[in-house]
């Protein structure tokens, strides 16, 4: 005499396996889909800045930058936002003389092909080129010059979707510490409340559009991620 | 197996819903609006006069050197056209008449084609075209035999901002948009033009109208060389009178 909850058993066993398969290959998929620059760390040396006690602040959030090209001269002599997107960073660290971060951008054409155009909203002519993500320049700064390329407008040269600018990269050991003030990529725990030179960011937009593109309204998405790195 | 599968699924669940590490993003959006300007400007008398006062005028004609400059600024590919019209449509409109006579070969239909352009520089952006496709020959001597009727006479429509058709002159461009149909975007401003020359943005007009004797016009036709549907054959001849007409300068997306 077979037990009648021995099917029963089994059957529940084999619908929780599969659902653990599936949501297996969800999650693969998910990653794989996924492929944007800023991923999550594998260490966990630093604070969070969402739940924990490290801070992550942009202002003005949101943060929308209008280019408005209705008049010859800004089509001359190009429209530039300086200081337009600040941010501000707080890292604490949870184990000591290991926490370390990154921060860099990238651009999001929201999916568009081809990846290498902005997203058009809409067209106002039918002749000229679609504008390129090689288009906008960034300029990012602080008083103590940490970034990259502190100082200096910058273009995504890879001109393609995703395409990354690092701001402080993931660098080896020893961690550069704060309060030089030396123009080093300063990437240990701070605060901008104690070391605002070194943990203040300050970014500057341009767009020299020139006579050649196709007019119409065109969105881009710029994104500032903040990640640990090992 | 089943303890496999169970450690693969904490881990890639783990994986999925990580907390407490330092990771955060902002995002700023940028919008651009690439609104299309086409910008002309143009130096001018408000009204541009003939007074035939003279015996030596009619023969000779009477010439407006650079009565008008055009400077043009777009941020698209551009064309630009004058063009002649009127009340009436495709003849002057005759304002007043100085001339009591019942003669039947006195005329006061004149063709609007009987003004004469002439630019400088010339029309960099018409390749492939066949027939005469700007007002850059200079005015034929009114001495000419037998002359080259149109060469210079004003594009004229009755619907002046349906831009000219195939065959028709431009000032710059012309009707097409394949390459070198259109003038690129720039300015005047910024535009460099080669020594000697002024740039594509950058144009002055003259005027001439020679009536001659009999006032038949002798110059005024079509871009394809014709007579004018309107025009004066001697013995008929132009009513003596005020006339008036207007020329536009059209600069528009090349198209």
């Amino acid at each position: 005499m077979v037990n009648p909850f021995y099917y029963l058993t089994k059957i529940y066993r084999m619908k929780f396996y599969g659902n653990i398969i599936l949501l297996l290959i969800g999650n693969l998929l998910t990653n794989c889909v996924y492929s944007q620059p800023c991923i999550n760390p594998v260490t966990s040396n630093c604070a969070d800045a969402i739940a924990g006690t490290s801070e992550y602040i942009m202002t003005p959030d949101p943060c929308n930058v209008d280019f408005e090209f209705n008049d010859m001269q800004k089509y001359i002599a190009g429209i530039t936002y300086s200081g337009s997107t600040r941010l501000r960073l707080k890292i604490d660290e949870i184990i000591a003389g290991d926490c370390k971060w990154r921060l860099m951008m990238y651009i999001d054409n929201n999916g568009y092909l081809p990846n290498n155009e902005w997203e058009p909203l809409v067209y106002y002519g039918a002749s000229g080129t679609a504008p390129q993500l090689n288009l906008i320049q960034v300029k990012v700064y602080n008083g103590c010059g940490t970034p990259l390329n502190s100082g200096v407008y910058q273009i995504f040269a890879g001109n393609v979707n995703y395409d990354i600018l690092e701001i402080i990269p993931a660098l080896p050991d020893p961690r550069n510490l704060p309060g030089t003030c030396s123009g080093t990529q300063v990437n240990a725990p701070g605060s901008y409340l104690t070391d605002y030179n070194e943990y203040n960011f300050n970014i500057d937009y341009r767009i020299l559009p020139g006579y050649s593109l196709r007019p119409g309204a065109y969105q881009i998405k710029i994104n500032f991620c903040l990640v640990e790195v090992p | 197996m089943k303890k496999i599968i169970l450690v693969f699924s904490f881990l890639g669940l783990f994986s999925a819903f990580s907390f407490g590490q330092l990771i955060d993003e902002k995002n700023v959006t940028v919008t651009m609006d690439l609104q299309p300007i086409l910008q002309l400007n143009m130096t001018t008398s408000d009204q541009v006069d003939f007074v035939f006062d003279d015996i030596r005028d009619y023969y000779g004609g009477i010439i407006k050197y650079a009565a008008t400059i055009l400077k043009v600024s777009s941020s698209v590919s551009w064309d630009l056209y004058a063009v002649g019209t009127s009340q009436a449509g495709v003849i002057w409109d005759q304002q007043m008449t100085y001339s009591t006579s019942a003669n039947p070969l006195s005329q006061n239909d004149l063709p609007l084609s009987l003004l004469e352009l002439h630019q400088y520089e010339d029309n960099q952006n018409d390749l492939g075209a066949l027939l005469i496709t700007d007002y850059s020959n200079t005015f034929q001597p009114t001495m000419t035999a037998i002359p080259v009727m149109g060469q210079n006479s004003i594009y004229n429509s009755a619907a002046p901002y349906t831009a000219p058709a195939v065959g028709q002159k431009y000032i710059n461009g012309m009707f097409g948009t394949g390459v070198d149909q259109g003038g690129e975007g720039g300015s005047y401003l910024t535009e460099v033009p080669v020594a000697g020359s002024f740039s594509e943005f950058y144009y002055t007009i003259d005027y001439r109208i020679v009536p001659s004797l009999p006032a038949t016009f002798p110059f005024a036709g079509t871009n394809a060389g014709a007579a004018d549907a309107n025009a004066i054959v001697s013995p008929q001849y132009a009513e003596p009178g005020v006339y008036t007409m207007n020329c536009k300068y059209v600069l528009l997306e090349d198209q």
